[in-house]
C-alpha cells in the first residue's frame, strides 16, 4: 500500500555529517523537521508559495519543501540552527541586526529572512535597498510591512563592513 | 513636596520603562529560530490527523462508512459527528453531524502513526452525500420568496427575514423626516470582499490525554482559557480538566478561533490514548476556518448647506456564513464602528448578520469596523467632493468632539479625532482635485497618474473580558509574572514586562515573565480573555499592576515592624523597601527573607514566614447592552473608550492598465501613552500594509459555492515589492484608566488605508470605486464608465 523503499542520502548540516535514509517523495522539509529536529524550517503554505521554509543549500536560498531529499546527495546545507556570530550572544551580525531593529513581530517568517539576508550579504557585502528587496522577496511576511527587515539588513551589512576593515 | 520626595521622584521616573524602546524580550529566541510555535510541538508516541471535508456547498450525509480505513495498520482513531455530545444551542459543530452547511465543511477524521497514513486512510472513508440547495449571496438568502435553502439554527433568536441570525437596530432621532428637510441627499451602496488572515502559520492544534482522565490541548488561539471553556462544551468534559497551551503564535490577527478544530484534535486523541497533531493546510485554513466577513453597506445622508451632516442611515449586511462561530457577537462592531466618529443627530442603522452556505466568517483585525470604516470614509469623500467642500474641512465640521455623546449614548473621552487629522495633513498635503501639487511626470508615455486621499475612523475596546495576574517577588529583587497572555507579534510579551518592571523600578532583565518560559497556560495562570478586540494591554496592564501594588502591600506590612514605620508609608522600589517620607529608613528586599539550608548544610535557600510576597490582580470591565430597540446602551458602556487614528494616502494609477500603486501612507494613531513607541509603529505600520494588501488585492472568490483561489498564486497577500512607504505618527492623548494611560495600537490603523487609497485613486483620475478590492479591473472599469459619461 505505502511505497516504502528507503533511499541513503549523505549530506553536510550546519557543518555536520550526516547519514540519513529518506523516501523518494520525502521533501527536505520533512526531513529537516520529522527527521533532524531542526524546528527553525517554518512552514507557510502548501506548495512553494510563502518562503518561509527557505533553507541554504551550497550557499544558496531554496525552499525547503519543493526540494526531495535525494537531490541533496553530497551538498552542505544551512539552517537557522547553525548560525553562530561574535556578536554578544554568540549572535551573527544579521541576528543582531534584526533584534534590535524590530525586526520581526510573530517572529515566523524570520529564519527565512535572516538566511536569505546571509546568502546575500556573503555574496555582496555592500548592498542597495533595491538590491535587499530582490533578495529577499522569495519570502513572505504579514507582520512588519518588510521595512523593518530591509534596515536590519542594511545595519548587519554596515556591521559586517566595519569588522572587516579591522 | 519636600525636597527629598523630590528627589527620589526624580531617582525613580528615570528607571521607568515606559516610553522606551526596549527590544523585544522574545526577540532573541525569535533570531536564534528557537521560539517555539504549536506547529514545532512534537510529543513521543505522536499520531497525525487528517480530516475529511465534505464537497458540496450543502449535503444531507446519508452514511459514513469507515470499515476498511479502520483495518489499515497504523489507524488509531476515526472520528465522525458521533463521538460529540448533541449540543443544544450549539452552532458550530465540530464535525458536521446529519448536515454538511458549507464545502469543505469536516465530515470525518483520522489519526495515525504516519501522516501518508491518514491520508491513505482519508481515502478509504466512503461518504453518501445527497446534494441540497445552497445560497451564498447574503442579499438573496435574507430575501423571503428567493432563498434556495434556510440555514438558520434553531437554538438561535427568530427573525422576521430568513437566515438573518443577528439584527441590529440603532433609532435616534428621526433620519427619514429630516431627509425631507435637508439640503441634499445622498446615498451610496459600498461592498467588500471575503479576506483572509493570512498569517504565516496555518491552525494547528496538539492534543495529549493527562493521566487524570483530562486533555492538554497546544492551540494557535488567542487565549487559553477560551480554548479550555470552549473545548469543555464540545468535549463534554469538566473545565477543570481541560489544559490548553498557547505558544508563540505564527501571526494571529483574529484567525485560529478554531475551537471546534482542536476539539477534532482532543477527541481523536482521548479515542486513541495517544497523543495527537492536527495540522491543516494552507489550503484548508483558506476553506474550512473562519474569515473576515463579506459585506453590503448602504449609506444614505442628508446635509444642510453649511455642510453639516444631520441624518444618516445605514443598511449593512455582513454575510456571516454557515455557523455564527464568533460572527453573531462581534456584528455589534458594525454599530460601534458607525457611531464612534462622527456628531449626527439622526441616526438610523440597521444592522444584519445573514448565514449563507460559506465558511463561518470569523472576527480578523478590526472585524466588521473594517467594512464599515469603508463604507462611512467613501461616503464621507463622496460628500465632501459633490458639496465642493475639502475633504478635511468636511470631516472636521461633522466630527464628534471632546465630552459630547455618540448615538448610542457614550460620552466621547479621550479622543482625539481632530489631532490626527491634522498630524497628518500637516505630514502630506492633501492634493486636491485639479490643482495637482504632487510632481506629476508629464511625458508622453507617462500613464501614470498620482492622486492624494485621507480618511479619518475610530476603535473601540469591547468591555467584558476579565484579565487576571499574579506576581511573586524573589529574594534577589526579581520579580515572577504568572500571567495568560498570547504573543502573536504585537509584542505583550515586551510591554507588560516593561509595564511590571517600570511598577517595581527595576531593570526588564529582572523580571521573570512565565509564558516567555512556558508559553501561556490555562492550568498556571488565572482567567484571562487573552488577546483581541484590543484590549490585553490595557486589561491585562491593569491586572498586572494590580497584582504588583498587592504584593509590595505585603512586603510593606512585613517591613513596617522591623522600620518601625506604619505600612502605608512604604513603598517598593529598585529592590529596597523604603520610607516615602525618610528614604534613609529602607530596607533590601532581601532583608525581608529568611533563609535555611535546603541541601546538607552548603546550599541554602531563601523563604518567607508567613505567606510568600505574592499579588493577586483582576481587570474587570462590565460591559452595558444596548436596547434591542434603540439601540442605545443600557447598565453601561460597551467600548470604556476610543482610539482615533488618521491617514494620508499617496498612490500612482496606471490609465492603461488601471493597476494601482500605493507610493506612501503617513498614519497617525492615538495610542494613549506608547509603552514602547517602536513596538506601538510597528503595529501601525503592519496594519497599513495588511489593509493595503485588503485594498488592493486580496479575495477570496466563490464559483459554484467554493472557493477558487486558495493558494498564495492566486490569493497574493502583499509581498517585499508591493508595500509602500508608511510614516507612523503616534499621537499620545493619555487614557486615565489605562496602565500608565496606554490605549491600545494593533488594529485601529486597519481602518482608514482602504478608503485613502480609493479617495486617493479618486483625486488623481476622478473615479469612485466603491467596491472592495480595488482590483485593476475594477479601475478600468470605472474609467470607461467615466468616459462614457
Ligand atoms: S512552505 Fe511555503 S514555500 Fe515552502
Ligand atoms: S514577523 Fe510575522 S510573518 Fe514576518
Amino acid at each position: 500500500m505505502l511505497n516504502e523503499t528507503r533511499i541513503k542520502v549523505r549530506f553536510i548540516l550546519n557543518g555536520e555529517s550526516r547519514n540519513i535514509e529518506c523516501m523518494a517523495a520525502d521533501t527536505l522539509f520533512d526531513t529537516l523537521r520529522d527527521s533532524l529536529g531542526t524546528m527553525s524550517v517554518k512552514q507557510g503554505c502548501d506548495f512553494g508559495g510563502c518562503g518561509v521554509c527557505s533553507v541554504l543549500l551550497d550557499g544558496r536560498p531554496v525552499y525547503s519543501c519543493l526540494m526531495p531529499t535525494w537531490k541533496v546527495e553530497g551538498s552542505k546545507i544551512e539552517t537557522l540552527e547553525g548560525l553562530k556570530g561574535k556578536e554578544l550572544m554568540n549572535l551573527d551580525a544579521i541576528q543582531q541586526a534584526f533584534a534590535t531593529n524590530f525586526a520581526q513581530q510573530c517572529g515566523y517568517c524570520t529564519p527565512a529572512m535572516i538566511l536569505n539576508a546571509k546568502a546575500l550579504l556573503e555574496r555582496n557585502p555592500n548592498p542597495s535597498v533595491d538590491q535587499i528587496k530582490d533578495a529577499l522577496s522569495g519570502v513572505l511576511c504579514r507582520c512588519t510591512g518588510y521595512m523593518p527587515i530591509v534596515e536590519a539588513v542594511m545595519q548587519a551589512a554596515m556591521m559586517r563592513r566595519k569588522k572587516t576593515q579591522v | 513636596m519636600s525636597s527629598t520626595s523630590q528627589e527620589q521622584n526624580l531617582l525613580f521616573k528615570e528607571k521607568t520603562l515606559v516610553g522606551v524602546p526596549l527590544q523585544k524580550v522574545d526577540s532573541i529566541l525569535k533570531v536564534t529560530g528557537k521560539a517555539l510555535y504549536t506547529k514545532d510541538v512534537r510529543l513521543p508516541d505522536m499520531l497525525h490527523a487528517k480530516i475529511k471535508r465534505c464537497p458540496y456547498p450543502h449535503a444531507r450525509i446519508l452514511s459514513i462508512d469507515t470499515s476498511k480505513a479502520e483495518q489499515i495498520p497504523g489507524v488509531r482513531a476515526i472520528v465522525t459527528g458521533k463521538d460529540f455530545p448533541v449540543q443544544q444551542n450549539e452552532d458550530t459543530p465540530a464535525v458536521a453531524f446529519s448536515e454538511a452547511l458549507y464545502a469543505n465543511q469536516a465530515v470525518v477524521a483520522v489519526a495515525a502513526d504516519q501522516r501518508r497514513t491518514s491520508e491513505l486512510a482519508l481515502e478509504m472513508i466512503f461518504v453518501e452525500y445527497e446534494p441540497l440547495p445552497w445560497v451564498t449571496d447574503p442579499e438573496i438568502a435574507m430575501t423571503p420568496g428567493k432563498t434556495p435553502t434556510k440555514i438558520v439554527h434553531p437554538s438561535e433568536t427568530w427573525y422576521e427575514d430568513p437566515n438573518v441570525g443577528r439584527h441590529i437596530k440603532i433609532r435616534k432621532g428621526d433620519a427619514s423626516a429630516s431627509f425631507k428637510e435637508c439640503d441634499r441627499v445622498i446615498e451610496e451602496k459600498y461592498t467588500t470582499g471575503m479576506v483572509s488572515h493570512f498569517q504565516l502559520e496555518p491552525v494547528t492544534f496538539v492534543a495529549q490525554p493527562d493521566p487524570d482522565g483530562g486533555v492538554s490541548v497546544w492551540a494557535t488561539s488567542s487565549g487559553p482559557h477560551k480554548t479550555q471553556y470552549e473545548l469543555s462544551r464540545y468535549l463534554g468534559m469538566d473545565a477543570d480538566k481541560i489544559r490548553a497551551k498557547v505558544p508563540f503564535l505564527g501571526g494571529w490577527f483574529g484567525s485560529k478561533e478554531e475551537c471546534h478544530v482542536a476539539a477534532i484534535c482532543a477527541k481523536l486523541a482521548l479515542k486513541a490514548d495517544r497523543p495527537v497533531k492536527l495540522e491543516l493546510s494552507r489550503e484548508e485554513t483558506l476553506t474550512a476556518t473562519g474569515q473576515r466577513h463579506p459585506s453590503v453597506i448602504t449609506v444614505k445622508d442628508g446635509i444642510n448647506k453649511g455642510g453639516k451632516i444631520v441624518a444618516r442611515q445605514i443598511r449593512a449586511i455582513f454575510n456571516g456564513g454557515a455557523y455564527s462561530s464568533l460572527g453573531n457577537n462581534v456584528v455589534i462592531n458594525a454599530v460601534l464602528g458607525a457611531v464612534s466618529v462622527y456628531d449626527i443627530p439622526n441616526f438610523h442603522m440597521d444592522c444584519y448578520r445573514v448565514y449563507t452556505n460559506e465558511q463561518p466568517g470569523t472576527p480578523m483585525r478590526g472585524p466588521i469596523g473594517f467594512q464599515i470604516a469603508w463604507a462611512i470614509e467613501c461616503q464621507m469623500e463622496r460628500i465632501a467632493n459633490e458639496l465642493g467642500m475639502d475633504p478635511v474641512e468636511f470631516r472636521l465640521k461633522n466630527v464628534l468632539k471632546e465630552g459630547s455623546e455618540n448615538a448610542i449614548g457614550e460620552l466621547m473621552e479621550s479622543i482625539s479625532h481632530d489631532k490626527v487629522l491634522e498630524q497628518v495633513t500637516s505630514a502630506m498635503k492633501l492634493n486636491g482635485q485639479g490643482k495637482s501639487s504632487i510632481p506629476q511626470d508629464s511625458t508622453q508615455e507617462n500613464k501614470w497618474v498620482r492622486g492624494r486621499g485621507v480618511a479619518l475612523s475610530a476603535k473601540w475596546a469591547p468591555g467584558g473580558s476579565p484579565h487576571q495576574a499574579m506576581v511573586r517577588v524573589k529574594e534577589s529583587g526579581k520579580v515572577e509574572v504568572w500571567v495568560d497572555v498570547v504573543e502573536n507579534g504585537q509584542g505583550i510579551y515586551t510591554g507588560i514586562t516593561q509595564i511590571v518592571a517600570s511598577e517595581f523600578g527595576i531593570p526588564s532583565t529582572d523580571i521573570l515573565l512565565m509564558p516567555l518560559v512556558f508559553g501561556s497556560d490555562s492550568s498556571m495562570s488565572g482567567l484571562s480573555g487573552g488577546a483581541s478586540a484590543s484590549r490585553q494591554l490595557v486589561n491585562l496592564g491593569n491586572a498586572v499592576l494590580e497584582a504588583s501594588s498587592n504584593a509590595k502591600k505585603l512586603m510593606a506590612e512585613r517591613a513596617s515592624k522591623k522600620l518601625g514605620v506604619p505600612s502605608h508609608d512604604l513603598d517598593v522600589r529598585e529592590g529596597r523597601v523604603f520610607s516615602k517620607t525618610d528614604f534613609r529608613r529602607s530596607l533590601k528586599i532581601s532583608e525581608l527573607f529568611l533563609r535555611a539550608p535546603i541541601v546538607g548544610y552548603r546550599t541554602v535557600a531563601s523563604f518567607t514566614e508567613g505567606v510568600e510576597f505574592v499579588g493577586y490582580g483582576t481587570f474587570y470591565f462590565r460591559q452595558g447592552k444596548l436596547d434591542p430597540e434603540t439601540g442605545m446602551t443600557i447598565g453601561g458602556r460597551i467600548s470604556p473608550f476610543y482610539m482615533s487614528t488618521a491617514q494620508i494616502a499617496e498612490v500612482s494609477v496606471n490609465v492603461e492598465t488601471g493597476q494601482v500603486r500605493v507610493e506612501k501612507i503617513v498614519a497617525a494613531a492615538d495610542v494613549g501613552v506608547a509603552i514602547n513607541p517602536d513596538l506601538a509603529k510597528g503595529q501601525i505600520v503592519g496594519s497599513v500594509c495588511m489593509a493595503m494588501g485588503a485594498a488592493t488585492s486580496e479575495e477570496l472568490v466563490f464559483k459554484d459555492g467554493k472557493i477558487i483561489n486558495a493558494n498564495l498564486a492566486d490569493y497574493e497577500i502583499p509581498s517585499i515589492f508591493d508595500v509602500p512607504l508608511v510614516i507612523p505618527i503616534l499621537v499620545e492623548n493619555p487614557l486615565q484608566n489605562g496602565p500608565f494611560g496606554a490605549k491600545s495600537a494593533g488594529e485601529p490603523s486597519m481602518f482608514p488605508t482602504a478608503p485613502a487609497i480609493r479617495n486617493a485613486i479618486h483625486d488623481a483620475l476622478g473615479i469612485w470605486v466603491n467596491d472592495l478590492p480595488i482590483t485593476s479591473e475594477r479601475v478600468l472599469e470605472a474609467l470607461q464608465k467615466l468616459r462614457e459619461n
